[in-house]
């Protein structure tokens, strides 16, 4: 129950005043008798009749004083909120990864945000309307408005909980875009965490009981010169106790420690002796807590194969620079004289700097800088006097030229060059192409159709953004950042040259191919180490070169959700459409005023019973 | 006190009357009560032989024809009887219209009446305040009479009441010496009872005159009110309605009963009056009834 008018309560002061006025007035008329002899059996067999003789005396007073609390309740306006009263009762479920902790053995919270919506939806009225939002990493309108309670209920059977965080905060926006104007609506959000609001119409009803969590938040391995080490960082969330944590090197027990964990203090704790050889390193609690999913986290060691790029060139000391600098490959150069076809094997990128061999080099992707003859449908025509860089109207054009300013290049001069269509140009000197890209066979190809020499590009922080962006468009990693996402996430997974088939084993042992057809892309739905492996077969001369590239996509709950309970506070944007109008409720001062009418009656009666009026 | 106690209209319809005392009376005086000694009345009581210094004209000559033996023949003697007409004169009997005091003094005045009309001697005594004071002694004919009614008219009303104290401080009555009229509104903390045992000890004929007034058999009392005793001064607090004066008449007839069957079980005559009853009808109904009055 709630007040609509909470400053109405301060007619509650008329009480003391009209106890004060009784006290006041509590005069008794003096009368002379002749004896009280009679008087006091009279008393005496009042008060054994009736023992609540004394009350009866106050009767009017308690009458009147009740009068009073009940129109000081009527003007402050309570109001009960229920379901029963809204026309549509909208239910935002949190299934983000903490619902999944099991407060009481057996039973989710999750488990019981959706037992109780059920019991909404067996109460519902015939008039009345449910709709279910699922609130993970996205919004899923699982049923909208429904009078079925039939159909709820399924709807909720289906729910599953997700392994992600909650976006509640466009749950509700999307919740108050459904209220129709003029009817009344409670928004039900069952949810573990503490959020903040003052929302009328809002019932949020926490589920959780627990925070005795623990979680492996984070882990990193690297090498040393004394061989691989981990450091992994454990938070206990519940009261201060000590953990036994884990090593497991490629799935064998190797380490194990006792931790003194204080409530809300990461703790870091490093590992040692790793095995030679070991490809990932998992960490996990030895015992288990009400949240089992973040209780291990793994990491893959970082491969020390080196990758090598070689650069054909007479003075190729910029590009050299260049690209050791940013990449971090091993440079290799030559000069174009002692070129032959089999100087590319075992390079994962060739540069050609003003030099264009017969044949290019099947294995690697290439670099044409100021090619000085045809290639691969590229016809160099004339040279031509340059000016400035701009970008042409492509895709290739954002991807070479991202982070550039490419007006501040200049060219001395340019090759003008015909391109066939299986070309595509990036960048323009005025209406000609002045860089262009290729992918044929899977290999890529990528022509700068002027010399490095001839330009100011050597000299500007633009020279090492356009090899990176060579770099990164020509040497394509299977997948971008550091290999560790929250889980539901979707990531795209980049088909390497080369590669034949793209495929991942799951955290659970099973095995799904990505790719072909198509673009390949992997949602982790659960936590875990995902292996994601692209088959490569590469052909050098007759042979045809078979490997294997693997990499470690690690999937963790958000940290938010080890936490169990973040506290959150609702956007503006979110509260936008609070009402305060007692929509959804029910005002009780009707009934309270029938009340006090009913009171004043008897007040009257019993004044007239008393008064023998 | 409103009028006179006592008017040649109330005197006229108690004429006739006198208190009824049915034991044979043993006082010294000479009266209109029959006496268990031997007298000079005509009324005959026995024979007996003649014994020398006998009066001869008292042998019964008829009796010496028969047996040819002097009998003497014996009468009964007639004396006088003690009336004491003992009056509570405290602060409770002035209440009522007309008083319960006013009511009071009527009734003495009409026992006193009563008590010259059969040659009887009457003393009134006001009880108040734990003690007794003779108002009226003597009153054996009708100049007394009329002056002790002189002195009824004037006797106040003031004090307490210990019913039990006072009639135990009455000097005048002697054991055995006739009949006691108390004349109270009873309206005593401290009990009426042992009053009433002490005159029965004193072989006392007690009559018992409860005087209520209207105000007390129908209160009109409404609303919150402080009662406040006239005597003690102590009061109590009560909201009088329909309810406490039912409880209220109860007690009363819880209390009056009580005196009644008392008085039965003594063999006290009991005469219950309320102050504003015509007290000349109240005697010749209900107290011929109850066999005070003959």
């Amino acid at each position: 129950m709630e007040f609509l008018n909470p400053w109405g309560l301060l007619s509650l002061l008329a009480v003391p005043a009209l106890i004060a006025l009784y006290i006041l007035r509590q005069k008794h008329k003096e009368v002379k008798i002749p004896s009280l002899l009679l008087w006091k059996k009279t008393q005496t067999m009042m008060e054994a009749s009736t023992p609540w003789q004394k009350l009866k005396k106050n009767l009017l007073f308690i009458l009147q004083l009740l009068a009073v609390i009940l129109v000081a309740l009527a003007i402050s306006r309570p109001a009960l909120k229920s379901s029963r009263f809204a026309d549509e009762i909208i239910v935002i479920i949190d299934s983000s990864a903490s619902m999944r902790a099991e407060d009481t053995p057996g039973k989710t919270r999750f488990d019981i945000a959706v037992r109780e919506a059920s019991a909404i939806a067996d109460g519902l009225r015939q008039d009345q309307r449910m709709t279910v939002i699922a609130a993970g990493s996205t919004v899923t309108p699982v049923i909208s408005r429904s009078e079925s309670r039939y159909d709820v209920r399924a709807a909720l059977e289906g729910l599953k909980c997700g392994l992600s965080g909650a976006d509640l905060e466009n749950a509700l926006v999307l919740a108050r875009s459904m209220q129709n104007a003029g009817e009344t609506v409670e928004i039900r959000l069952y949810t573990d965490s503490d959020l903040i609001t003052g929302e009328t119409d809002l019932v949020i009803v926490n589920t959780a009981k627990s925070r005795e969590n623990a979680a492996i938040i984070n882990l990193s391995c690297g090498k040393t010169e004394s061989g691989a080490m981990a450091l992994s960082v454990v938070e206990n969330f519940g009261k201060d106790r000590e953990i036994t944590l884990e090593m497991l090197c490629d799935g064998v027990l190797t380490d194990a420690k006792n931790v003194e964990c204080p409530e809300g203090t990461p703790v870091p704790v490093y590992w040692k002796n790793i095995p030679e050889g070991t490809k990932l390193v998992t960490v996990r609690t030895a015992s288990s807590d009400i949240l089992p999913d973040d209780d291990s986290l793994s990491a893959a060691i970082p491969d020390d194969s080196e990758s090598k790029a070689l650069v054909v060139s007479e003075s190729g000391f910029f590009i050299q620079k260049a690209i050791s600098a940013v990449s971090g490959l091993a440079v290799y150069m030559i000069d174009p004289e002692n070129w032959t076809d089999s100087s590319a094997d075992g390079y994962d990128l060739c540069v050609f700097d003003s030099f264009v061999p017969d044949k290019l080099p099947s294995g690697c992707p290439c670099w044409m800088i100021n090619p000085t003859k045809e290639f691969d449908g590229l016809v160099p025509v004339t040279t031509l006097k340059g000016s400035t860089l701009s970008a042409a109207p492509t895709e290739l054009a954002s991807e070479l030229g991202e982070y550039m300013n490419l007006p501040s290049v200049i060219l001395a001069r340019f090759s003008e060059a015909v391109l066939d269509d299986s070309w595509e140009t990036a960048f323009l000197c005025g209406e000609y192409p002045a860089a262009a890209a290729k992918k044929s066979d899977g290999r890529v190809l990528i022509a700068l159709l002027f010399d490095l020499h001839d330009s100011n590009l050597p000299l500007l922080k633009e020279y090492p953004i356009l090899i990176q962006n060579m770099l990164s468009y020509s040497l394509p990693v299977m997948t971008e950042g550091d290999g560790v996402y929250e889980t539901g996430t979707t990531v795209d997974v980049n088909i390497l040259a080369y590669s034949v088939k793209t495929y991942a084993k799951l955290p659970d042992g099973s095995e799904v191919t990505l790719a072909p057809p198509g673009r390949a892309s992997i949602t982790l739905s659960d936590p875990g180490v995902y292996i994601l492996s692209q088959d490569i077969e590469r052909r050098t001369g007759e042979e045809t070169k078979k490997t294997t590239v693997t990499r470690y996509l690690i999937a963790k709950i958000p940290a938010d959700e080890s936490a169990m309970s973040p506290v959150g506070e609702l956007s503006d944007e979110a509260r936008a459409d609070r009402r305060a109008d007692g929509k959804g409720q029910l005002e009780l001062w009707p009934y309270i005023a029938a009340a006090v009418l009913l009171l004043l009656c008897a007040e009257w009666w019993v004044y007239c019973r008393e008064n023998k009026l | 006190m409103s009028g006179r106690i006592f008017d040649d209209a109330f005197m006229r319809r108690l004429e006739n009357l006198s208190l009824r005392f049915a034991s044979p009376v043993s006082s010294s005086y000479g009266g209109g009560r029959r006496s268990n000694t031997r007298g000079s009345t005509v009324e005959f009581y026995n024979f007996r032989e003649y014994n020398q210094g006998d009066d001869f004209r008292r042998i019964d000559w008829n009796a010496y024809a028969r047996f040819e033996k002097f009998f003497i023949k014996l009468f009964l003697d007639e004396r006088q009887l003690n009336i004491h007409i003992l009056a509570d004169t405290s602060e409770s009997m002035s209440f009522g219209e007309p008083s319960k005091h006013f009511a009071a003094m009527r009734l003495a005045a009409a026992f006193a009446f009563m008590s010259v009309g059969s040659q009887d001697r009457a003393s009134v005594i006001s009880l108040s305040g734990g003690f007794s004071e003779p108002l009226a002694e003597g009153i054996t004919g009708m100049p007394s009479f009329y002056r002790a009614l002189e002195k009824l008219e004037a006797a106040p009303t003031s004090g307490g009441t210990d019913l039990c104290a006072e009639v135990k401080s009455c000097r005048g009555i002697r054991p055995g010496d006739g009949v006691t009229v108390l004349l109270s509104d009873l309206m005593c903390e401290s009990g009426y009872r042992d009053a009433i045992d002490y005159l029965l000890f004193l072989r006392q004929q007690v009559v018992l005159v409860h005087i209520l007034s209207p105000e007390e058999t129908e209160p009109k009392l409404e609303g919150r009110l402080r009662l406040t005793d006239s005597e003690t001064g102590a009061f109590c607090d009560i909201t009088a309605g329909a309810a406490a004066l039912s409880y209220y008449k109860k007690a009363l007839a819880d209390y009056t009963d009580g005196i009644k069957e008392y008085c039965l079980s003594r063999g006290v005559y009991f005469l219950p009056v309320v102050s504003d009853e015509d007290i000349a009808s109240v005697l010749l109904e209900r107290g011929f009834g109850a066999g005070i009055v003959q």
